[in-house]
């Protein structure tokens, strides 16, 4: 069994992807109830032959339960970190592998174990959790929940944090102790940054989920009351809040743990694909720093209705909305980068685009949630959804795909076709909009989140055709991602072979190994000149006669600061 | 290899330890009911699923109504285990039918937490067969015989049952049902008098009683029970004041019930059921049989317009006006 990071990201590339369509199938039963509740799902009889296809609550709260969580622990985080994480950090840096490459492996298997348990669980008696993705106490305790389901699904999650902590770890020391001669902090490509931030905040915050999952399962299985509600009152024991002190001082941040490698890569690829520098390097590498430094301590903005002190809530209000401003940074550096540039919309740069868009839209719909006034009546409505799916759904997810695009050829050798890949882009773009303005507009109207059947208030009835035009988005979106599987399958069976280096750039992953690297990735390690962003510099387009040079190529004036093996690759193209 | 070796092994260790605590499906045998009806075990399995679902949080594992979700609602969530139900469609007492069972299910019961449950019809029988484990009774006694809903005799003459009605509610004896002696008297106390007078022809003394305050009555559901689930304190009860408080079994006029709009007629006949058949465990009696049916329909029609009035200012008025009416 192979420890190469490129093998371990391809296998969680693939079941990433595996876990990503079976969470978007989920989302569109949750859709489906919206639109038309208790109907029967046409071609679900087989798996509900009791109400013939139909969602029962239980049904229901299972699957929106399963949704959230297969999305965020076995589908997003995977993919940014496991797939592209491992693909490219060691190639970016010029390593030749990860600092563990063992332990790597053994995260990947850990975390298919939790998958596996995913699945399992939806076949065990009373089915698989319904106590929501962030399985509160009292709902996730045996009273409540009293299937094996919610106990194996709590198993899943443990595991996925053990996975997340290991490749956090990884990443930390890789970056901290791999990086090829020349490669300081000041010329990691943006991608790392993001990459690093958020495995710091996974090193840190992790083990908090891990602890409280612990003490959940210890609750469930073993009689402890931790969490168990009155325990406290009655001598001794704990409280449910204590969870979701616990949970959420793991969940913000997990926030920023998504969102951080995106915003990595939007950086560079605002920079590639405008063919400038990027604009502002120090400080955006030093926004997302500070975003990931102010992360934890914003967390208990979940909690402004869950009976904290308001006193503390004016704390973390404060808190919170100050974290817009290194957000404002980045968002405005990106911009001053594009400002004059000569930008090319391939498909990787539209992804990023939209990731830029999504994710601002997500950003500003939050302050409602950030401020308290404004948070106790949208607190539990739709909005709450409709915000936190643009920033950590429709943001993560086109981040994920600006990194599959951008990288598919580095990965698989092969190019995938553009135009099918620019119209999966643009088309998922706008039809999250669709889907989650629509829950936003939903949610401002009062529709409570997790409602089986909203229409059953009447204050709510009137939204039945907000949600179905709503569902009929989510629909046309989850056609939309055809184009990718055919444009994957298609490449992969006979797509054209792909340059080594097709985005003239000059990362190291592109300019000094080939496409597919080799197992050691470099045939001699590089040694770094200069930063990822040398783009369109006048000195290197009269030398070269192109507008970019590799990081680790020395220009014919230029001698190498250090001492060497020189740089294998120089394509051009 | 060995790395799927290894991860064969955590999920098998994994799963054992999941396994170990974590509550396994009961096993059922065939429950041999007093009326010949075998509830076979896989019945029984799919109902204890979905009494894990929908109900075990309030009624309690133990079907004792002591479930965690249960604790200080008011009224309390029903107990099982003495086979006694508020409106089982039989006469109070009896074991109630499957039909009121399900019909409680389907529509829930107002004021309480009891919702209705979209629960699909195979689990909705699945879950009824299932609550009869219960309770030693079902073993033992046969359901009652369901009380059916007769035809309405004041079919067109409203205000005739109406006034029919008033008598029944006040006066008791001689086929009347005298309901204010537990809740309340809607009538000032001058037309109280008139009204008895006219029914005894002699003057009944009302100076010292206090017919618009409801007294609390013991009732038979438990608030507490011991570790083997025998009550060990009962609730009281208020019975409803129908200007103001919601009727469990009765929707407003206009309200979608079971996919159908509530009309005037059903709300009558949810009366005329509730009237016939008693409350379980409360302290009202079963009517039917009682008084003549026509006076069980004519309180269905005065009992609607108080309930009709609910909730009005104009109610607020009446019982002003009732609070405030002497002997004069």
């Amino acid at each position: 069994m192979s420890v190469d990071h490129k093998q371990v990201a391809r296998r969680y590339l693939w079941s990433g992807l595996g876990f990503l369509l079976l969470g978007g199938l989920l989302a569109l039963l949750i859709r489906w109830q919206w639109a038309w509740p208790g109907q029967p799902v046409p071609g679900l009889a087989w798996a509900l032959p009791e109400s013939r296809g139909a969602l029962t609550p239980p049904t229901y709260t299972s699957v929106f339960t399963m949704h959230g969580l297969v999305m965020i622990f076995f589908a997003v985080t995977p993919l940014l970190f496991g797939a592209l994480g491992h693909f490219v950090l060691p190639l970016a840096i010029g390593a030749r592998g990860l600092a563990f490459p063992r332990l790597s492996t053994l995260g990947f298997w850990v975390y298919a174990l939790g998958g596996a348990l995913v699945l399992v669980s939806f076949g065990v008696r009373l089915g698989p959790a319904n106590a929501g993705w962030t399985a509160y106490p009292p709902l996730s305790t045996t009273a409540f929940t009293p299937g094996l389901g919610q106990t194996l699904v709590t198993v899943a999650v443990l595991c996925a944090g053990v996975s997340a902590f290991t490749y956090g770890l990884n990443f930390v020391v890789t970056v901290a102790r791999c990086r090829a001669p020349g490669m300081t902090w000041g010329r990691l490509p943006l991608t790392v940054w993001g990459l690093f931030f958020a495995s710091v905040l996974n090193v840190l915050f992790v083990p908090v989920l891990a602890a409280a999952t612990v003490l959940l399962l210890m609750d469930r299985l073993l009689g402890t009351q931790f969490f168990i509600a009155g325990a406290a009152a009655v001598g001794g024991g704990g409280d449910p809040v204590v969870y979701q002190h616990l949970f959420w001082l793991f969940g913000h941040p997990e926030v920023y743990i998504l969102i951080l490698p995106a915003w990595g890569m939007v950086g560079d690829m605002v920079s590639f694909f405008s063919r400038k520098p990027a604009h502002g390097y120090r400080l955006t590498a030093g926004a997302m720093g500070v975003v990931s430094a102010l992360s934890g301590l914003v967390y208990a903005h979940h909690l402004f209705t869950s009976g904290m002190s308001p006193m503390l809530g004016r704390t973390f209000m404060v808190l919170t909305l100050l974290i817009s401003l290194p957000a404002e940074v980045m968002f405005l550096n990106w911009l001053m980068t594009l400002w004059r540039g000569s930008v090319r919309l391939t498909s990787p740069m539209l992804a990023a685009l939209s990731t830029v868009v999504v994710f601002g839209l997500g950003g500003i719909t939050g302050l409602a949630l950030g401020a308290v006034a404004t948070d106790v009546p949208l607190h539990g409505t739709l909005w709450v959804v409709g915000h936190f799916h643009l920033t950590m759904g429709a943001a993560s997810f086109l981040g994920v795909f600006a990194g599959l695009y951008f990288w598919f050829p580095k990965m698989f050798g092969r190019q995938l076709h553009e135009g099918l890949a620019k119209a999966h882009v643009v088309s998922s773009a706008v039809l999250f909009l669709g889907v989650f303005g629509g829950q936003l507009a939903a949610g401002y109207a009062g529709q409570l989140r997790r409602l089986y059947d909203p229409y059953q208030y009447t204050y709510l009835k009137h939204l039945l055709p907000l949600n179905q035009w709503t569902t009929a988005c989510a629909f046309l979106l989850g056609a939309a991602q055809g184009l990718f599987v055919v444009n994957l399958v298609w490449t992969l069976w006979r797509g054209r072979v792909a340059d080594a280096n097709p985005w003239q750039v000059g990362t190291l992953e592109w300019t000094c190994a080939a496409s597919p690297p080799s197992d050691e990735n470099f045939e001699r390690i590089p040694v770094v000149l200069r930063g990822p962003h040398a783009l369109s510099q006048p000195e290197v387009l009269e030398q070269l006669g192109r507008d970019w040079v590799g990081q680790a190529e020395a220009l014919p004036a230029e001698a190498p600061a250090i001492s060497g093996p020189q740089p294998l690759l120089e394509r051009t193209s | 290899m060995t790395s799927r070796v290894l991860s064969a092994l955590l999920l098998l260790v994994s799963l054992a330890f999941t396994g170990c605590r974590s509550k396994s499906a009961p096993t059922f045998e065939p429950l041999k009911l007093a009326d010949g009806r075998v509830l076979s075990a896989q019945t029984l399995a799919r109902g204890h699923s979905v009494y894990a679902y929908y109900c075990a949080s309030c009624h309690g594992e133990q079907g004792d109504g002591q479930g965690p979700a249960g604790r200080g609602m008011r009224p309390v969530p029903r107990s099982f285990r003495q086979g006694l139900f508020k409106f089982g469609g039989v006469s109070v007492g009896e074991l109630p039918t499957d039909e009121a069972l399900k019909r409680t299910l389907r529509r829930g019961l107002h004021g309480t937490p009891m919702f209705a449950w979209d629960v699909p019809d195979a689990d909705l029988d699945a879950v009824v067969q299932y609550l009869k484990t219960f309770s030693p009774r079902w073993k033992e006694e046969v359901p009652g015989k369901p009380l059916e809903v007769s035809a309405d005799p004041w079919r067109g003459r409203d205000a005739e049952a109406i006034e029919r009605g008033r008598v029944a509610y006040h006066v008791s004896g001689a086929g009347n049902a005298g309901c204010s002696s537990c809740h309340v008297a809607y009538l000032p106390r001058a037309e109280l008098a008139a009204l008895m007078k006219k029914a005894f022809g002699r003057d009944v003394d009302l100076s010292k009683v206090d017919p618009y305050t409801a007294q609390v009555r013991e009732s038979d559901h438990p608030v507490e029970v011991d570790t083997k689930g025998e009550p060990t304190r009962t609730q009281k009860v208020l019975p409803p004041d129908f200007l103001f408080q919601p009727l469990r079994t009765i929707w407003a006029v206009g309200d979608t019930v079971e996919g159908a709009p509530y009309t005037p007629e059903r709300q009558r006949e949810d009366l005329y059921r509730v009237i016939a058949a008693g409350v379980g465990g409360a302290a009202m009696p079963t009517w039917k049989g009682a008084i003549p049916e026509e006076n069980l329909w004519a309180l269905a029609y005065y009992v609607q317009t108080l309930v009709m009035l609910r909730d009005t200012d104009e109610a607020e008025a009446l019982r002003a006006r009732l609070r405030g009416s002497t002997m004069k």
